[in-house]
C-alpha cells in the first residue's frame, strides 16, 4: 500500500470525480472513495485547525456516521435535503505534500455553489486530505474540509457533504 | 372557525380549548423594532461563560443585541463586558474573536486600553489639553452586568436583578454545573449558524415537543442502527413554566448520556466510566439529585434567547435577531472539566450528530423554522399559529403527555406579549 507512486494526474482525477459522484448524486458509488478506517471532518470555523477531541468540529464521521449521513440523503424524512439541493464544485490549487505515515498528504481548494429552495448560497475553503492506495485504488484516509467562512452564518447549516 | 381580530398578537381563549398567535409576530418589521427596544434593550441577555476566559488577559469579542462587546478577565482576576467600541472615535478596539491580551491598541488612532478597561496611553495626548484625563475615558461598561454560575449577561438597561429574573431557572444551573466534581467548562470552538426565520423560532424550536418524532425520524434510526435500546419510552416527563417567560422540560429518553446514563451502542470501557461518573454524582449529591443528574434530560430557554439543552450532549446556544426574518445562532459545548479522551469522543459524537448543524437532526430543525417563516407570508389572509395542544387536557385537570401540548409555548408567549406591553398590532408601529 505504498503511496510514494501516486501522481499527480491521479490525484486531480480522483478529486474530480469526488466531486462528480457529490454533484449527481452518487452517493454509494462516493462512499466507496473511502477506506474503512477514514474520517470526513468539518472543523468549526474559529478552530480550523484543532483537534476532534480537545475542540468543537462541525463533523467529525467515522465510517460508521459517513454511511448513515448518505442513508439519510435518500430517507424521506432526511428534511433538510429532500429535494436534494443542486450544487457544482469547483477543485482546484491542487498539492502534494509528500507522503506521512503510509499516506499522502493532499491540500486542495473548492468552491461549491449550492442552490435549495430557489436560493444560491457559497461553501468556500480546503481540503486537508490524506490518500492511500487501497485495493488497487486511491482512497481517502481523511477527507477534512476546513471552511474558509465566517461561520455558517451565509448559507445556515451544512446539509450537503462540502 | 370564528373570526378572531386580525390585528391581535395573541387570541387566548381556554374554554374553547384554543390558543392563537398571530404570524404576523414573525413577520411584522414593526413588531420586531419594537421586540428590540421592549424585550432585547430591557432584558437580561447572555454573553458567554466565564471558563471561556480563564486567565487573565483571555477575552472572547460578541455581539449582543446589535452591539459589539469585548468579554475580558482583568489582571485583578475579574471577568467583565465592555462595550467594544473605542472612547476617542468609537473604532471596535479589539478585532480579534479570542486571545491572550493585556492591551489592546485601537487601530484607528492609536489608544490603548488595559485588560481591565483603562485607558493607559493616548497618542499627542498634550494637545488635548490640561482638562483631559485618561482616568475618565476608560472602555464603557454596558449598563449592567451580571453572572450566576459563571453565565454572564448584560442588560441594556440599569438593572441589579439578574437572579430575580432567573426566576426558577436558577435551580438549573445550579444542577448542571453540579454534572461533574471537577466543573464545567465551555469547549473551545463555536458552531456559528444561522437561520432565515424570526428569532422565536428558536427557543420555540427547543420547548416544542410535537415536532420532534415527524422532524427527527432519521436521528432515530440512526441511534437504533448504532444499537442504542430505543424500546423504552419517554418516561419521567416534567414541563414547567419556570417565571418571566424561562421554560423547562425534564426527562428520562430511552437513549444515553454521557452525563451518567450507558447506552449499549458504546464500548464497554466508555460505559464503564460513564457507570463510575454515575456512582460519583449519587455519593456527592445524594440518590436523588444525583440519579436525576445523571438519568434525566433537561431543555432550558432562558427568555428570549439563551437555550441549554442538557440531553444527549449539553450546548449553550444563543439566538441573535438580525432582522425580522433572520437570526445567526452561536453554539457552544458545555461539558465536564475532566473528560477522558474516549469519553469525550462518545459526547461528542453525541453532540455532533444532533446538536451540531452538520448533523442529523439540526439541519432538519432548520429546514421546518425555514419553511414556516416561508409560510408566514401568508399571515394577512391565514393569521394563526395554532399552539393549542393540551388545553383541553388542563382544562379537565389531567396532565399532558411529552408531545401532547403547548403548554410551554404558551408560557413563552404570554410572557413576550407582556415584555412588549401590547395586546394589538395597531400600537406596535
Amino acid at each position: 500500500m505504498s503511496t510514494h507512486d501516486i501522481t499527480r494526474t491521479e490525484v486531480e482525477e480522483f478529486l474530480a470525480r469526488d466531486a462528480w459522484l457529490l454533484d449527481t448524486w452518487q452517493l454509494d458509488a462516493w462512499l466507496q472513495l473511502f477506506t474503512p478506517d477514514a474520517r470526513y471532518q468539518v472543523p468549526s470555523t474559529d478552530r480550523p485547525a484543532g483537534d476532534p477531541v480537545g475542540s468543537l468540529y462541525l463533523v467529525d464521521d467515522d465510517h460508521r456516521q459517513l454511511c448513515f449521513r448518505v442513508k439519510r440523503f435518500n430517507l424521506p424524512q432526511g428534511h433538510a435535503e429532500q429535494p436534494h439541493s443542486v450544487t457544482q464544485r469547483l477543485v482546484t490549487n491542487v498539492l502534494l505534500h509528500g507522503e506521512r505515515d503510509g499516506a499522502l498528504d493532499v491540500t486542495a481548494a473548492f468552491l461549491i455553489a449550492r442552490t435549495r429552495h430557489g436560493v444560491l448560497d457559497q461553501f468556500v475553503g480546503r481540503y486537508e486530505l490524506r490518500l492511500m492506495r487501497s485495493d488497487g485504488a486511491i482512497r481517502f484516509l481523511q477527507r477534512r474540509s476546513v471552511l474558509a467562512m465566517p461561520g455558517l452564518r451565509p448559507v445556515g447549516t451544512v446539509g450537503i457533504i462540502v | 372557525m370564528h373570526k378572531h381580530d386580525p390585528d391581535a398578537l395573541i387570541v387566548s381563549a381556554p374554554q374553547a380549548h384554543s390558543y392563537l398567535v398571530n404570524k404576523r409576530a414573525f413577520a411584522d418589521p414593526a413588531l420586531f423594532a419594537r421586540e428590540l427596544q421592549e424585550i432585547y434593550g430591557k432584558l437580561w441577555l447572555y454573553v458567554g461563560h466565564d471558563t471561556e476566559i480563564p486567565k487573565p488577559g483571555d477575552f472572547v469579542t460578541r455581539t449582543v443585541a446589535g452591539r459589539p462587546m469585548l468579554y475580558v478577565r482583568g489582571a485583578d482576576g475579574v471577568a467583565r463586558v465592555y462595550l467594544n467600541t473605542c472612547t476617542h472615535n468609537g473604532a471596535t478596539v479589539c478585532r480579534e474573536e479570542f486571545g491572550n491580551r493585556k492591551h489592546f491598541p485601537c487601530a484607528y488612532h492609536g489608544w490603548v486600553f488595559d485588560c481591565d478597561g483603562r485607558l493607559v496611553e493616548v497618542p499627542g495626548e498634550a494637545a488635548f489639553g490640561p482638562q483631559f484625563h485618561k482616568a475618565d475615558q476608560g472602555m464603557i461598561l454596558p449598563p449592567s452586568q451580571a453572572s450566576y454560575r459563571g453565565f454572564t449577561f448584560v442588560s441594556l438597561a440599569k438593572r441589579d436583578d439578574l437572579v430575580d429574573y432567573l426566576a426558577g431557572a436558577a435551580q438549573y444551573l445550579d444542577i448542571l454545573c453540579q454534572t461533574s466534581a471537577a466543573g464545567m467548562r465551555v469547549l473551545p470552538g463555536s458552531h456559528q449558524y444561522a437561520t432565515r426565520a424570526n428569532w422565536k423560532m428558536l427557543p420555540v424550536n427547543v420547548i416544542d415537543g410535537n415536532h420532534f418524532m415527524p422532524t427527527h425520524v432519521t436521528y432515530l434510526q440512526y441511534l437504533r442502527e448504532r444499537g442504542s435500546e430505543m424500546k423504552e419510552p419517554i418516561r419521567d416527563f416534567h414541563e414547567a413554566h419556570l417565571g418571566n417567560g424561562h421554560t423547562v422540560f425534564e426527562y428520562e429518553a430511552p437513549w444515553g448520556r454521557p452525563q451518567g446514563k450507558p447506552d449499549p451502542a458504546w464500548s464497554d470501557a466508555v460505559n464503564a466510566q460513564i457507570l463510575a461518573r454515575r456512582e460519583e454524582l449519587l455519593g456527592r449529591l445524594g440518590a436523588d439529585l444525583g440519579d436525576r443528574i445523571a438519568r434525566r434530560n433537561r431543555n432550558l430557554v432562558i427568555f428570549p434567547n439563551l437555550i441549554i439543552n442538557d440531553i444527549m450532549g449539553t450546548t449553550i446556544r444563543v439566538a441573535e435577531p438580525i432582522s425580522v426574518d433572520y437570526m445567526e445562532i452561536t453554539a457552544w459545548q458545555f461539558c465536564p472539566a475532566d473528560d477522558p479522551p474516549e469519553l469525550a469522543r462518545v459526547r461528542n459524537e453525541q453532540f455532533l450528530t444532533f446538536l451540531g448543524p452538520g448533523g442529523f437532526a439540526t439541519p432538519d430543525d432548520t429546514e421546518g423554522m425555514e419553511a414556516s417563516q416561508r409560510g408566514f407570508a401568508c399571515y394577512r389572509e391565514a393569521p394563526w399559529v395554532n399552539y393549542s395542544k393540551g388545553i383541553a387536557a388542563e382544562m379537565a385537570g389531567g396532565y399532558t403527555r411529552p408531545g401532547e401540548s403547548d403548554f410551554m409555548m404558551r408560557a413563552f408567549f404570554n410572557a413576550w406579549q407582556e415584555y412588549l406591553g401590547i395586546d394589538r398590532f395597531a400600537e406596535a408601529s
